[in-house]
């Protein structure tokens, strides 16, 4: 019991967090809003057409809607239950492949 | 000073003596020892002493199995060898075996693909875990496939046109199955999906259809080597058996030469007719046997004094059917007059005593120098237990070319000669004959 009410209470927490943050009234997904270095952009080759074609859209409408100085319409704010994390499951595994080539280039 | 003097050839006698010592002795009964698993996997070794071990593991996934909808995705899978798999990445592959000097290759026929890793006997077992984990549970990374698309290109542009006339003339010869090519076409680079290269891997990557070679180990290695493999047992890939058509196909390329490819319908493999016809193809001739010599094989002399030109016969024999024939470049201008003299001794093969004499002593060599060789005697016992289930060691086959009387030859010669003539042609076309001119 205890341990459902901190699971709800950190979700609320988190949702609370999320909606406080605001990238969110651009219609943007968190992943979106990743710094782009090296491991991001090997990422990016990685994921599928439609996918880039979807965070390019969403980054110009956002970059549209932040020179109009507006926002969204409530309805079609990124909701947090739907803003899933298409990019750093890959970006994780960028890194762990660029770890081993770092260590094996510390041992050899 | 003098302490380093005495020190030298001190150190170089133990040396000496220690590499004397380490050295094997030969073993003079070599056998080639097989079996089968209980998941039919076939497995076979041969220990000759070597201290370069080869370890091949062959599957019935060559370009025949391919579906129809999917061409060349065989030429894929050969190319995508060494990329990442579940188990390891592409990088720690390729670095941990040129640590321990180990050669990796991927290469293939209409029938198989063989994975081959050469290594040292000392590093012989870290090679081997490299080599099941560049095997089993391959991935197929579409952006790893897509970045190794260069690879391919350069494969196809690579192609000789000798090369391009014979696959021509496997697809003339049986439009399906054995007549895939074994390139995958141009416009196809890019469009096979990881999904279809996966389902052709799954389908045909399988227990069922592999064979475990290894030459200067022991078969217990061979068979450790074996069960390591994690495939997966799922629905194999289906073959039709390939029916031998006829007909012709021409590709016009330009340039200065006609290469045209001529053939009839052979024998399968393991046959005493295929061992015949490859008797027989080797004596048609295979060019001059001194460099810059005169060509005096029944081959060059039906051709006649036509200038420069080079002509082979050839033999080939897969699982259920074969040809039989010979392979021709000529100079544009010549090629009605070299072509068309070809196919008269194609169709009405008349060797001699001297020259099936000939034919059987330079066929013996070349299968015992190819035996010489440890990869290419790993991946031929690996295709004869694919095709047969038996092995025959290199001696054998050798006293089996002995044992073939001339009858033999010209009733396996005369019975392909009855078949339709196909043509595959490549290059400058424009005075070559077509098929039915011959």
């Amino acid at each position: 019991m205890a341990l459902r009410t901190t699971a709800v209470l950190c979700n609320s927490l988190s949702k609370w967090a999320y909606n406080l943050s605001g990238f969110n009234k651009y219609g943007l997904h968190r992943d979106d809003c990743l710094y782009e270095n090296e491991d991001v952009q090997e990422a990016l080759r990685r994921l599928p057409g439609h996918v880039v074609d979807e965070r390019n859209f969403r980054m110009i409408r956002a970059i549209q809607l932040s020179l109009q100085k507006s926002i969204l319409p409530k309805e079609e704010w990124t909701k947090f239950e739907e803003d899933k994390l298409y990019l750093t499951p890959i970006v994780e595994q960028v890194k762990k492949e660029r770890k081993e080539r770092e260590e094996w280039e510390k041992e050899y | 000073m003098s302490s380093k003097t005495l020190a030298t050839p001190l150190i170089r006698h133990v040396t000496t003596r220690g590499y004397a010592q380490a050295a094997p002795a030969l073993k003079r009964d070599a056998r080639i020892q097989s079996s089968v698993l209980p998941n039919k996997t076939f497995v076979a070794a041969l220990d000759n002493g070597s201290p370069v071990a080869r370890v091949t593991i062959a599957f019935k996934a060559g370009s025949r199995y391919e579906p129809q909808s999917e061409l060349g995705v065989a030429h894929l899978l050969r190319s995508a060898a060494g990329l990442t798999t579940k188990n390891a990445s592409a990088f720690i592959i390729s670095r941990k075996l040129a640590q321990i000097g180990a050669s990796f290759s991927a290469s293939g026929d209409r029938e198989f693909i063989y994975y081959t890793v050469e290594a040292t006997q000392n590093n012989l077992q870290q090679a081997l875990e490299y080599l099941n984990n560049i095997v089993s549970n391959q991935e197929f990374r579409p952006w790893e496939l897509s970045d190794n698309i260069p690879r391919l290109q350069y494969d196809l542009a690579a192609l000789p046109p000798q090369v391009r006339a014979v696959d021509l003339l496997h697809k003339a010869a049986y439009r399906r199955g054995l007549g895939n090519s074994l390139f995958i076409a141009p416009k196809k680079i890019g469009n096979i999906s990881s999904e279809s290269l996966q389902h052709f891997a799954a389908s045909t990557l399988t227990p069922g259809r592999c064979a475990v070679t290894i030459i200067g180990n022991s078969q217990e290695n061979a068979t450790l080597v074996a069960q390591a493999l994690q495939l997966p047992t799922a629905s194999e890939a289906q073959s039709n058996p390939s029916t031998y058509h006829g007909g012709e196909l021409r590709k016009e390329m330009g340039g200065d030469l006609a290469h045209v490819a001529l053939a009839v319908q052979g024998a399968p493999a393991g046959s005493p007719q295929s061992l015949a016809l490859a008797v027989a193809a080797k004596a048609l001739g295979n060019g001059p046997i001194t460099k810059w010599g005169a060509d005096n094989t029944p081959l060059a002399k039906a051709i006649g004094n036509i200038g420069p030109f080079a002509a082979a016969g050839f033999n080939v024999s897969y699982s259920d059917n074969g040809l039989f024939g010979l392979v021709l470049s000529v100079p544009k201008d010549e090629a009605t007059t070299a072509v068309k003299a070809a196919g008269k001794l194609l169709k009405n093969p008349n060797l001699s005593a001297d020259a099936v004499k000939a034919g059987k002593n330079q066929l013996k060599l070349q299968v015992l120098t190819e035996a010489e060789e440890g990869t290419t005697l790993a991946e031929s016992i690996a295709s004869q237990g694919l095709y047969t289930g038996v092995v025959k060691s290199p001696a054998e086959i050798a006293a089996a070319i002995d044992q073939l009387s001339n009858s033999d030859i010209s009733q396996a010669l005369s019975n392909a000669a009855k078949n339709k003539i196909s043509m595959g042609a490549a290059g400058n076309l424009t005075l070559v004959p077509y098929v039915d001119e011959l």
